[in-house]
């Protein structure tokens, strides 16, 4: 029980099932830097089940100045083991290891020790290695997350084939009230209202939800041949039709709160355009025995709506003026309806399941997709290869960007010609206080290489940020190493607990003007 | 080479600005999630003189991001482990200094000559009442304040700077959600309200004795009639039985059967609805203290599945489960009130949430309202914000970096900034340019406002403690109208007479005691160096339910005053509620929100409104939240 007691503030937010998902979750780090550090600090707190540094460096003076798990007695040691040592301390549940080899040896000739994690987080890795790492990641679909703090300045990509979101969680998700389209029992209960009989109590009682479909319908069969109020004249039309049913308007909530959404409420019934995408992908279309659980439901999902032409429904209903007993027999049918809606989708899910050779899928897993069926979501990366080779780079994109004043996009140009000087001359621009003068100008031509590669404008990247970067030498500060961090280790969260929609796919921070933008490269 | 620990930080930020971190003095109010990553990235980043300061002891909830603390340290002091995990693991420790009080930031002992000292003060605070208390000593003894906050996956920092910036309440916070008192003691209709008459409840029975907690009358046992009408009074005589029996049989007598039969006698109440039914203790109970019935329960919809750690308590108990745990959690807590005296009600007290999720659970079953479980009741009445780890990083990093604009004095540089939780209209970080100090706002800008209350009804104890100290957050006020001193609080110098006579006094009815309508009240603040002058009017109805009070920054007339375009459109704002339900927030509320949807140029912090197109998505950050 104490655990749940630790973790009670972050359950609120991802509930069990994101805490178990996270407790299942093996993550490996490569490169113990500060930024890194951080990263897994924020993701052992909350209980990850374990975690591996990979790093073949010793622990430098550097090191002690911006990471703040490090301290003198460390000097000269294996950073992966004393990083590692560390987190440990912030979370006994979370098992800890360390691997003291060198990144880009462990992938050039042992790249099967990245199979066993659920995700890996790249720090520092030259272009090469890290190309050669994302390859394999992707073929195994294993999520990477590569980040940087260079300076002032924050990058972060993340790379994941396919990342399927149950529950993304929307922040003002819209109530399933089928007042436009009412299933057959709330129509049945709106027949059945009759408001001349109410005294004024009652009157000022009735839920707005029943009143709204009593009224539409009355409206459309009195005064629109039948018809529902579609132009902006038939809907004003029917608003007034609406208020003139109340006795009086200034003191009954139960209609202003009808007026209040009238709007929303008179939006013909239509299910996202995201979600018919989902519905319409390939991947539904050809379901086998090895189809993932997500990719059966959506089949399922598709047939469903071929059927009924509409979703099957959430089936709860917002706290709205009403008196207890209305108030409990709606709640009643919708709820009714969705446990019908639920077993004939898991009816369809089941047979679907049974055609395929696949095992069943548990029946609260079906019950928890049915219930986000209009917040499905899906991302698809693009691969780091495709961003990385001409042919294929978003080249008329990061124009369009980089035309725009002060883009952040800029950094993202001269961080990977960063990692060109490093392949040219075995080192970092700057990284000699004595030098960075004269790399200046090595960087620039790496720069000028790389925008023709992309073949964008070299005009596009100004000196400036050049010798900004330059001047940075390399370094990490521990304040844009933390930020990096949380950002980081909150988009991992995402991926590991498939709740809430991920950044796709690259963010670049600006800590000079505490700009950030996200990018789709 | 530890010489030049910090070459990386004058390298980047240049040797001027290092210098200044160097020397600068701080103030970190708080010493919780943020306070924790503060503290961390102001130490690394080079700061060596820096005063924290937090009330609090750590608690094993915190474990899950306030990383300086462990199990070990649970019930210590925040601030004194904070500075102590800093300094252990920092390596230069004895180059910096780091003085942590375990106290109150509202006392004397940091009043606003404490604040002068400083070059800069950050809070990492999780209430309303600290922020706006340190908001108003740093406009006072104009030292930059950097004001922030998280909630689950929402943050928001912000640079307060005198006649520069809008301050901290130039922006009118939301009044905390209030239920009428009926609502609560006789009629309810949804869990909340037995939740928050559950709280107090436990406060009547446990706490100090508040003659404003009207929830019950442990030995009235009038059913029907008055009390002053001694012919036709019916009288539970079951109660003073109960009594003779045992505590917990007495309280659960009073509050389940006597207090719920007085009620169901009522008819009127109950015409639409069924009527509330009286429990009795015997026959839930057999002799030797064993159930002997179960009742059917009315259930929260669907929550009844599958297994896990900890889902016990996201189950919804049973109603006989429900009994028991009321019973015995009376039983311990009143030991423990003979013990220790009066308790205050936490919600990280598994004791003291039992009691609150049996008894409101019970009294739902009573009133026919869905019963909740203990994990939705921990939230309800405990008023929590969910907080991780991964937010508080991202804003402490924001924070120092305001901090190096201010100590640079680059004020036109300094942005308000919001993260958002997920990337909305392309951005997760939001940042946008402080608006202006308010015209109209009462305290950085007029120190003026209009009161609307019953003058007639309303005693000075009231005026004190609900609108000047709970809305108003004043701490400690002194009240004057024209050149008369009508009241002065602090008790260490009166003497026994002295108090008597002033409680006296705060019993009068404020029309009664020089404050009739149309009175212009000046109120000061010594500890917050802060005066303000309010207009009563006298009124006797509002527009809500339980609203007794109305207060506006605005001066009596508004349309003249009112040349401000950032809200004039929204003036009526009565309609708030409708978009805070589902928070149901009890003690502090949702004051701020940030308008996602619209694009970077139009983007700005909104004053909560109703909401009046359908496409407008609106994040709502609580400043209730992390520390």
């Amino acid at each position: 029980m104490t655990d749940t007691e630790k973790y009670d503030r972050q359950l609120r937010l991802w509930g069990e099932e994101g805490q178990a998902r996270l407790e299942k979750s093996h993550i490996c780090l490569i490169n113990g830097t500060a930024t890194g550090t951080e990263t897994l600090k924020n993701l052992v707190l909350p209980g990850i089940g374990g975690f591996t540094v990979v790093d073949g460096n010793k622990v430098s003076a550097s090191d002690l100045g911006n990471n703040f798990f490090l301290d003198k007695s460390c000097l000269g040691l294996s950073r992966a083991l004393k990083v590692c040592e560390f987190l440990r301390e912030l979370n006994d549940r979370v098992k800890g290891s360390s691997c003291e080899e060198d990144p880009v040896h462990l992938i050039n000739e042992k790249i099967s020790f990245f199979k066993e994690f659920d995700l890996v987080i790249a720090n520092r890795l030259p272009e090469a290695a890290l190309t050669t790492l994302s390859q394999y990641l992707w073929e195994h679909n294993i999520p990477l997350v590569v980040v940087v703090s260079y300076g002032y300045i924050g990058y972060l990509r993340l790379v994941v084939p396919e990342h399927q979101i149950v529950e993304s969680k929307p922040d003002t998700p819209l109530d399933d009230l089928r007042i436009y389209n009412p299933f057959k029992e709330l129509e049945e209960m709106a027949d059945q209202l009759d408001l001349k009989s109410l005294n004024s109590q009652q009157h000022g009682h009735v839920p707005y939800i029943t009143l709204m479909v009593h009224l539409l319908k009355k409206w459309k069969v009195d005064s629109n041949g039948g018809k529902m109020p579609s132009t902006r004249d038939e809907k004003e039309s029917f608003k007034k039709f609406f208020i003139s049913n109340a006795n009086s308007f200034q003191d009954e909530e139960n209609f202003q709160e009808g007026v209040k959404g009238i709007w929303k409420v008179l939006q013909p019934y239509s299910v996202p355009s995201d979600i018919v995408a989902i519905m319409n992908d390939p991947k539904a279309a050809n379901l086998s025995s090895t189809s993932d659980d997500y990719w059966v439901m959506v089949a399922a999902l598709k047939k469903f709506h071929e059927t009924h032409q509409v979703l099957p429904l959430q089936g709860t209903i917002p706290d709205i003026t009403a008196d207890t007993i209305s108030y409990i027999n709606l709640q009643k049918i919708y709820h009714e309806k969705a446990s019908a809606d639920l077993d004939e989708f898991t009816s369809i899910v089941n047979s679907l399941v049974s055609s395929v050779g696949k095992t069943l899928i548990p029946s609260e897993m079906i019950k928890k997709f049915c219930k986000n069926v209009r917040f499905l979501n899906l991302v698809r990366y693009r691969s780091l290869v495709d961003e990385f080779t001409p042919a294929t780079a978003r080249s008329a994109y990061m124009i369009s960007e980089l035309e725009q004043p002060d883009s952040n996009l800029v950094f993202y140009i001269v961080l990977r010609a960063v990692e060109k000087f490093n392949n040219i001359y075995n080192r970092y621009p700057g990284f000699n206080d004595e030098e960075v003068d004269a790399d200046i100008p090595l960087l620039k031509s790496c720069v000028t290489s790389l925008l023709n590669d992309l073949s964008i404008p070299t005009t596009l990247v100004k000196d400036d940020y050049i010798t900004e970067i330059a001047r940075y030498g390399h370094c990490e500060l521990h304040n844009i190493a933390s930020l990096m961090g949380g950002v980081t280790s909150q988009e991992v969260i995402k991926l590991i607990t498939h709740q809430y929609v991920p950044l796709d796919n690259t963010f670049i921070f600006n800590g000079i003007n505490s700009t950030a933008n996200p990018y789709k490269l | 080479m530890t010489d030049n620990k910090f070459q990386n930080i004058i390298d980047t930020l240049g040797i001027d600005t290092f210098e200044k971190i160097r020397s600068a003095k701080v103030l970190v109010v708080g010493a919780g999630g943020i306070g924790c990553e503060l503290l961390k990235n102001l130490v690394l980043s080079g700061f060596r003189d820096i005063h924290i300061i937090d009330l609090d002891t750590i608690d094993l909830s915190n474990l899950n991001r306030q990383f300086l603390f462990r199990k070990h340290h649970i019930g210590m002091s925040k601030a004194k482990i904070a500075r102590e995990s800093v300094l252990k693991y920092c390596n230069n420790s004895d180059d910096i200094k780091i003085v942590a009080h375990h106290a109150d930031i509202k006392t004397h002992e940091f009043g606003p000559n404490y604040f002068k000292q400083f070059n800069l003060v950050m809070n990492a605070l999780d209430n309303l009442s600290a922020r706006r208390h340190v908001n108003r000593i740093c406009l006072s003894v104009d030292i930059p304040l950097i004001e922030s906050g998280t909630a689950g996956f929402l943050g928001q920092v912000s640079v307060i700077r005198k006649g520069v910036t809008e301050c901290f309440e130039c922006i009118p916070k939301v009044p905390p959600k209030e239920f009428a008192v009926c609502t609560i003691r006789s009629n309810p209709s949804a869990p909340i309200h037995c939740i928050v008459w559950a709280k107090m409840l436990f406060g009547r029975l446990f706490g100090l004795a508040d003659d404003s907690n009207a929830v019950t009358d442990m030995d009235d046992n009038i059913v029907e009639g008055d009390k002053d009408d001694t012919d036709n009074v019916i009288r539970d005589e079951l109660l003073p039985l109960a009594k003779q029996k045992s505590y917990e049989q007495w309280v659960f007598h009073k509050v389940f059967y006597t207090d719920i039969d007085r009620l169901a006698r009522m008819t009127e109440l109950w015409k639409e609805k069924k009527p509330p039914r009286p429990l009795v203790y015997d026959e839930l109970f057999s002799p030797d203290g064993q159930q002997t019935t179960t009742t059917t329960t009315t259930t929260s919809n669907g929550i009844n599945s599958s297994s896990g750690r900890g889902l016990k308590d996201q189950v919804v108990m049973s109603f006989q489960e429900n009994i028991n745990m009321f019973v015995e959690s009376i039983r311990k807590l009143q030991v423990q009130n003979e013990q220790n005296g009066a308790l205050t009600w936490d919600k990280d007290d598994n004791l003291a949430l039992n009691f609150v999720v049996s008894a409101s659970n019970i009294r739902s079953h009573i009133f026919n309202i869905p019963l909740k479980s203990k994990f939705d009741i921990k939230a309800m009445a405990g008023n929590i914000i969910p907080a991780i780890a991964t937010t508080n990083a991202i804003i402490s990093g924001l924070i120092v970096l305001e901090a190096f604009k201010v100590l640079n004095n680059e004020f036109d540089k300094c942005k308000s900034t919001y993260l958002l939780k997920q990337p909305s209209g392309k951005r997760l970080l939001l940042p946008i340019d402080p608006e202006k100090p308010k015209s109209d706002c009462y305290v950085c800008s007029q120190n003026f406002i209009t009161l609307k209350i019953n003058t007639k009804t309303t005693t000075l104890s009231q005026l004190l403690n609900d609108v000047l100290k709970k809305n108003l957050s004043f701490h400690d006020p002194i009240l004057t109208v024209g050149a008369s001193l009508l009241y002065e609080g602090g008790d260490e110098d009166l003497s026994k007479e002295e108090i008597e006579e002033r409680n006296k006094l705060e019993q009068k009815i404020i029309a009664d005691y020089k404050m009739p309508d149309n009175t212009i009240l000046n109120v000061e603040d010594y500890l917050q160096n802060f005066k303000v002058s309010i207009l009563i009017i006298h009124c006797e109805t509002f527009d809500e339910d339980g609203k007794w009070f109305d207060i506006s920054g605005k001066q009596k007339d508004q349309s003249t005053n009112n040349n401000n375009n950032h809200d004039s459109n929204n003036n009526n704002n009565n309609n708030t509620e409708d978009d805070l339900d589902d928070l149901e927030i009890i003690e502090n509320p949702v004051d701020m929100q940030i308008d996602a949807s619209s694009d970077k140029s139009t983007a700005k912090r909104k004053e909560i409104e109703s909401e009046t197109s359908d496409s407008t998505k609106k994040h709502k950050l609580n400043e209730n939240n992390e520390q």
